[in-house]
């Protein structure tokens, strides 16, 4: 398993320790950092250059919105290969269109139903941090 | 009819009235004036083709008749035959220079044409000839010339010295040789003038020869004019002063039209009395008839010949005032009884017609207006006028709205067709006016304008509400779906965490309570999905496209045998089935049709689930029929309402919001749909999509 560790962008506290549940449950045991809306998220890239193996990131967020985080983390050399997947309420078209299209590695839907949720996190912590060969670290230029 | 009218104008610049009307002395209207009459000295009328062909085949047969007078005097100077020679025993011969120079203007007006340049060497030789003659003739001098072909013995009938032409023939030789050359160059006036000259001259010696006057056909003691000579001398002269009909006298005696027709009538008579007369007189003479006798039956003869020339001319008048009497009289009925207003001007703008369409229109009567004014043209409109005046000048129709004040001074807005009135040589002798009342017309267009204008401000008021009220809906819906789900997720998240984490100390009734709460929030998520479809289906934007109903339904169905793999239904769908929809609510309308058929066979025996072609309302669909629970007729009505269900939860799970989608849809196309659930049970739901869909 890929090292390193999650960035969930979550802004309610219910599916911050609904996804942390289902995390472990799966025996994900990498470091999860939450940032509350996309301003904390980008600040914890940026400045404090944080190195995520795997984004989890929620569109609807206070502030700075989902899409703006993405645009501008595939904008920036160090974070654009990061892989980045889209964890939301809702299937709006416009949103999977404009997800995909700012470069969104996946589009989930989160379910209802816990017992699903927990599968959807197996199989995108399965995917994304044991199946998947990321591209080389980038590092930042000193 | 205009025709009829146009050519029985002579003279068309008599109809213009002379510039002295009062309200022309003020300088703006004069203007008016000057544009029309300006036009009046226009082109004249063309030539009468028929005419024209008439005179070019007789200057040829002309030309012919001379060269053989010509020949058969040389032939007798060959033969030394006094008939050939003189026509008339006792007559002076006709001379053989005169003979060849007469013989070269012959041949000149035969190649006038054809080849130029001899035709101008021959002209040139005649003119040198007589010119040459008048010399000998002049100064009493003999340069050898005369006797050069034959000889002639001195003494020979009235002739001055032997074979020494007349005067009049070696002038008429210089006049008609210098008129073929003069008429090719730019003095063709002058030319012109000496064929004319040349035409009087030799028409006096056929005069003379035909009344035996002496002093017309001889000068002193010079050569008397052969008859030969005066015949193909008048015959020459005719050819050179047609040698040319685009210009001089030739060009009006060929017009056409009346003025034409009565200088052709009179010049042929002029002609041809005094010289049929003539030669009575002479005949009269031999008879033995005293002079006085025949002085008086000349005259009576010429009294006749006049009144009968008058007889005629008033005959052809009266055919041609009788056939213009009646075109006046049709034109004048249509005028009269025109619905429309008919108007004519004259070059000075005054009125010279004004028929009762245009008194019931305008409040004139044609008694107050005749000779006056023009009264519907303010000042101000006076150089629109001038300028439809300029246009109607270059010939053409103008047709143009405009408003005009009534005799009582209320505004009225008329079409006007502005035409010029043209008199047979081109020029204008005014306009002609055909006025129409548009004002409820125009009244009623602008009163549409007004209500298309104002439909199409409501049209966008209305657009812009519904564009602002979707843009509402859009966001509350999408808020709907981001935070409707969310506690929904912690209920299910929560209650599954205190199963799993506490389910042991709980009892069977807390784990039931808390199923039933994870149950509850899963079938919530289902509603606002379904519901959020529903408001999709509502607001979405429409692309019609063709659709293969048959391969959407087989891939919804495999769909939902593999999301409920346990039961096992029978599907039949017919081949190439289509419709013209939008794909995508296209898909929803039939996923929730088939998802309908799928629950409610679940109690069947053998559960069949079919998809076929059918009509509704003669209009090409398909139906979706099933051989499950149905629903009780009575119902059908409440079957399409949003959160209508005619089944218990308990039975059938849903929300009955799957048929409303449907019906949504299809009403969007522009479709319909229609359920029936027979009395052997089943369903059966027939939709079409509003454009024609075929198989």
């Amino acid at each position: 398993m890929i090292a390193g560790p999650i960035l969930l962008v979550e802004d309610n506290p219910d599916d911050v320790a609904l996804t942390l549940r289902a995390l472990e449950r799966n025996n994900i045991t990498n470091e999860v950092i939450v940032a509350e809306d996309g301003e904390r998220a980008l600040a914890l890239l940026f400045e404090e250059h944080l190195q995520p193996a795997l984004i989890l990131l929620d569109l609807k967020l206070p502030r700075v919105d989902g899409l703006e985080v993405l645009e501008r983390l595939r904008a920036e050399p160090v974070t654009h290969v990061v892989p980045t997947v889209i964890l939301t309420s809702s299937r709006e078209e416009e949103d999977v269109i404009s997800g995909y299209e700012l470069g969104a590695n996946s589009y989930i839907r989160k379910p209802v139903d816990f017992a699903k949720f927990v599968d959807v996190v197996r199989q995108v912590g399965l995917y994304w941090l044991l199946l998947n060969e990321p591209a080389p670290k980038m590092v930042p230029a000193p | 009819m205009w025709r009829v009218l146009s050519r029985l104008h002579i003279g068309s610049a008599m109809t213009l009235a002379p510039a002295t009307h009062p309200f022309l002395r003020r300088q703006r209207r004069s203007q008016g004036w000057g544009v029309l009459a300006g036009a009046a000295a226009g082109p004249a009328a063309p030539p009468d083709e028929r005419v024209v062909a008439a005179v070019v085949r007789a200057r040829a047969q002309a030309a012919l008749l001379a060269a053989a007078a010509c020949a058969l005097a040389l032939l007798g100077w060959l033969l030394d035959s006094e008939i050939l020679k003189a026509w008339v025993h006792g007559h002076t011969a006709m001379k053989t220079n005169t003979v060849v120079g007469a013989l070269a203007l012959a041949l000149s007006v035969w190649l006038f044409e054809r080849r130029p340049r001899i035709s101008a060497v021959l002209a040139a030789f005649a003119a040198a000839v007589g010119l040459l003659s008048s010399a000998e003739i002049a100064f009493h001098v003999d340069f050898g010339i005369d006797q050069l072909l034959a000889h002639e013995a001195a003494g020979a009938t009235a002739t001055s010295s032997p074979n020494l032409m007349a005067p009049n023939s070696a002038a008429l030789l210089v006049m008609l040789g210098g008129a073929h050359l003069f008429l090719r160059s730019r003095l063709a006036a002058f030319g012109h003038a000496l064929a004319l000259l040349g035409f009087g001259l030799a028409l006096l010696g056929v005069i003379g020869q035909a009344t035996g006057t002496e002093h017309l056909i001889s000068l002193g003691h010079s050569t008397t004019l052969s008859i030969p000579a005066a015949f193909a001398f008048v015959l020459l002269a005719y050819a050179a002063v047609f040698s040319r009909l685009d210009a001089g006298v030739a060009r009006l005696f060929v017009r056409s039209g009346f003025e034409g027709l009565v200088l052709r009538y009179s010049l042929v008579a002029a002609l041809a009395v005094p010289i049929v007369l003539g030669f009575c007189r002479t005949g009269l003479h031999g008879l033995g008839v005293d002079n006085q006798t025949a002085e008086w039956l000349y005259t009576v003869a010429i009294i006749a010949v006049l009144v009968g020339s008058a007889a005629l001319t008033v005959r052809m008048l009266g055919t041609a005032l009788g056939a213009f009497t009646a075109a006046s009289d049709r034109l004048q009925a249509v005028v009269e009884y025109s619905p429309l207003a008919v108007v004519t001007l004259d070059p000075n703008l005054a009125v010279t017609s004004w028929n009762p369409s245009a008194e019931r229109l305008f409040g004139w009567s044609e008694e107050e207006l005749l000779g006056k004014p023009y009264p519907l043209v303010t000042d101000e409109d006076w150089d629109e006028v001038v300028a439809e005046a300029q246009e109607t000048r270059m010939g053409s129709t103008v047709i143009a709205d405009h408003k005009r004040r009534r005799k009582d001074g209320t505004e009225v807005v008329v079409q006007v067709a502005h035409a010029p009135l043209t008199a047979p040589d081109g020029g204008v002798r005014g306009m002609s006016l055909v006025i129409r009342d548009v004002t409820e017309q125009r009244q009623a267009e602008e009163a549409l304008r007004r209500v298309n204008a104002e439909l199409e401000q409501r049209v966008a008021e209305r657009t812009a509400e519904l564009t602002a009220a979707n843009r509402g809906l859009q966001a509350f819906s999408y808020s709907v779906s981001h935070d409707l789900r969310s506690p929904l997720r912690a209920l299910d998240g929560f209650s599954q965490a205190l199963l799993e984490d506490y389910g042991p100390q709980l009892d069977e009734t807390a784990r039931d309570h808390l199923g039933r709460i994870r149950g509850a929030s899963q079938r919530m998520a289902e509603l606002i999905d379904d519901v959020l479809r529903l408001s999709r289906a509502t607001r979405a934007d429409l692309k019609r496209e063709r659709v293969d109903v048959s391969a959407v339904a087989r891939s919804v169905a495999a769909e939902l045998a593999l999301a409920d793999p346990d039961r096992e239904v029978d599907v039949q769908v017919e081949d190439g089935l289509v419709a013209d929809a939008d794909p995508q609510l296209f898909r929803v309308a039939l996923q929730n049709l088939l998802e309908n058929a799928w629950k409610f066979t679940r109690d069947a025996e053998a559960p069949r689930v079919e998809v076929a072609a059918a009509k509704l309302d003669g209009r090409a669909g398909f139906s979706v029929s099933d051989n499950g629970a149905g629903f009780p007729e009575q119902y059908r009505d409440k079957l399409f309402r949003p959160f209508q269900r005619l089944h218990a939860t308990a039975d059938f799970p849903g929300n009955g919001i799957g048929l409303a989608t449907v019906f949504n849809i299809v009403q969007r196309h522009g479709g319909s749909v229609r359920a029936e659930s027979p009395a052997g049970g089943g369903a059966r739901f027939t939709i079409t999509f509003g454009m024609e869909a075929s198989r």
